[in-house]
């Protein structure tokens, strides 16, 4: 069989009855602008698709055939979602059906990012714009495909950049934030150590008034609750004053969150498994800080998944209500565990099993959880890993 | 003078300065406190002995600036900066502006107190140096100007010949002029004399 520019598939239409000088000369004519059009489409850089009502590819030039890599014959006949990964392969035929039934475009004339299946299983980014044909009284699909996996990579090497970017100014903020919490405890931590030195001698010297080492010890007393309250102070201060607290859906709340995770968890092989309650109560709460809270859980998650082994790498996020009026919300991972130190000292305040890690993130999240009334706690996922539940009222006020 | 000696802890915070001025006196030594820099320069007289322990951040004027307005007004007390958490540019500063030591709160007391101690010793040498300069002082300033010549030329290690010859006057008057400059100088021998007037690094020879 010839190698064509073009694979078409033979549609079988009757052609009408004509003399046989002329059907040459139509031939001949035909024959003649296929190959034009057949030129044309074949220099593209961009795979040029086209497909019958029912997804059926009718034709595909040579640039899909580099960018899939299949040969032409290889596709033509089939349906386009073997170029598909799921979810998109499971629900493109309803897709046409849908708007073949309502008229109602999704994609068609629009153009969006999807994804691409390669013929060595490999999913990659690709641009996506559809049009509609009409040749006689079929409808035909033309879809432009551009294999985005550079760009792509372009851009998550710019963000990976602005996070990375991101973290240094974390850190420097905690720096000055140390500095200043450092500077604000040491003066008591430096009265409550002479005043006890005092204490000390007056008591070894043999002669110790018993006033001055009742004032002494009293100080030492007011001098620890100063630092306890340079503490809470500053944690107040971290709380950026009196956020307002609003209702959200925490599922939205979730789904924006992972938002700015769907390129990694795609890049290290996670699969998410989201379960979200779709009829959940709403819950009072400060957005910014849940956000923090979940994102630290979510980050974390991700980065026990990392450093475990490629396969099997499973995150897992719930959403339920219990009838208490209690939303909880869980973030389930197949990492490495706990291990013998159990999940207790995890939420001390720079504690960290991480290279860099500050030991600050679950310690800040079960302050924020628990000023909003809840509880954050972890247990160990049966089969090996972690689960980290987070606990929140729900607000029963109706929506105004 | 006074022979009293004096810690003098200068703290914008009140329960560091609390704190401090219990520590001192339990190892029996007196203790004045001041809450600002001014407040300390208002009330300080050189004759007072001791040393003085003040913080290096303070609102208004600073340990550093009171270390350099001590040192510039010619007061010699000794200085023992406090810093806080990550301030050791400024004590570095303190150090080369002739402070005795910094330590960094929260110190340990024993380590402090020790620091006193020397500080103390540091300014006795100190006044027992100011001391032995004034009196110096205050016997070259009972010679005439032709007996301090001729000082000048003994501690050289010039004979009174040739002293003789240089200034002109018989070798009878430098004799003299020698023995008024060896009783109002209040030395016993010629290498005493030289100790008092040359300068310390000369001391060796």
């Amino acid at each position: 069989m010839n190698r064509r520019p073009i694979s078409h598939r033979n549609t079988g239409a009757a052609p009408p009855p004509v003399s046989a000088q002329e059907l040459a000369r139509t031939r001949e004519l035909l024959e003649d602008r296929e190959a034009r059009l057949s030129a044309i489409l074949d220099t593209a850089v961009d795979g040029i698709i086209t497909i019958d009502e029912s997804g059926i590819i009718e034709s595909v030039n040579s640039a899909t055939e580099r960018i899939f890599g299949y040969n032409g014959d290889e596709l033509v006949g089939n349906n386009i979602t073997m170029l598909m990964p799921s979810p998109y392969r499971e629900k493109h035929d309803a897709y046409i059906t849908r708007y073949l039934r309502t008229g109602e475009p999704r994609i068609i004339g629009i153009g969006r990012e999807a994804e691409g299946l390669h013929k060595d299983g490999r999913r990659f980014p690709i641009d996506l714009a559809v049009s509609e044909v009409r040749v006689g009284g079929s409808r035909l699909f033309t879809g432009l495909v551009r294999d985005i996996s550079a760009r792509r990579r372009a851009e998550d090497e710019a963000r990976r950049r602005s996070a990375d970017l991101a973290h240094a100014a974390r850190l420097s903020t905690i720096g000055e934030l140390t500095s200043g919490i450092a500077h604000e405890v040491n003066q008591p931590l430096t009265a409550m150590v002479n005043f006890a030195e005092a204490c000390l001698r007056m008591l070894r010297s043999g002669n110790a008034e018993p006033g001055k080492l009742e004032d002494a010890l009293g100080q030492i007393a007011v001098q620890g609750q100063r630092a306890g309250h340079i503490i809470r102070h500053l944690r107040r201060l971290a709380r950026k004053g009196e956020a307002e607290r609003v209702r959200i859906d925490l599922g939205h709340l979730v789904r924006d969150v992972l938002g700015l995770f769907s390129n990694e968890l795609h890049a290290s092989g996670i699969a998410l498994d989201l379960m979200l309650d779709e009829s959940l109560p709403a819950v009072k709460c400060d957005r910014i800080q849940i956000e923090q809270v979940v994102l630290n859980l979510v980050r974390n998650a991700m980065d026990v998944l990392e450093e475990g082994p490629a396969d099997g790498r499973e995150l897992t996020i719930h959403t339920r209500a219990d009838s208490g009026g209690t939303i909880e919300l869980t973030v389930e991972d197949t990492g490495e565990g706990f291990g013998a130190n159990g999940s207790d000292r995890i939420f001390e305040l720079f504690f960290t099993t991480k290279a860099d890690g500050l030991g600050m993130g679950l310690s800040i999240s079960r302050t924020i959880i628990e000023d909003h009334g809840g509880r954050l706690w972890a247990s160990p996922r049966p089969g090996g890993g972690a689960i980290f539940h987070v606990t929140l009222p729900a607000d029963d006020q109706e929506a105004p | 003078m006074t022979l009293e000696i004096t810690v003098f802890v200068v703290d914008d915070d009140q329960a560091v300065r609390d704190s401090l001025a219990l520590l001192v006196q339990s190892v029996g030594l007196e203790v004045e406190t001041f809450a600002s820099a001014k407040d300390f320069l208002d009330a300080y007289r050189p004759d007072r002995r001791g040393c003085l322990i003040t913080d290096i951040r303070m609102p208004g004027m600073s340990g550093l600036e009171l270390q350099e307005q001590l040192y510039s007004d010619g007061y010699h007390i000794p200085v023992i900066v406090l810093t806080g958490f990550g301030d050791v540019p400024a004590a570095v500063r303190a150090l080369k502006g002739g402070a005795v030591d910094f330590v960094e709160k929260p110190f340990n007391p024993q380590a402090l107190l020790d620091l006193v101690q020397q500080a103390i010793v540091l300014d006795a040498e100190i006044r027992e140096q100011a001391a032995h300069q004034a009196r110096l002082a205050e016997r070259m300033a009972l010679l005439t100007p032709r007996e301090q010549e001729v000082m000048a030329l003994v501690v050289a290690g010039k004979a009174n010949k040739v002293i003789a010859i240089d200034l002109s006057i018989s070798e009878r008057t430098v004799e003299l002029h020698r023995a008024r400059i060896m009783k109002k100088m209040r030395a016993r021998s010629l290498a005493q004399l030289m100790r008092m007037v040359l300068p310390p690094s000369h001391d060796m020879a």
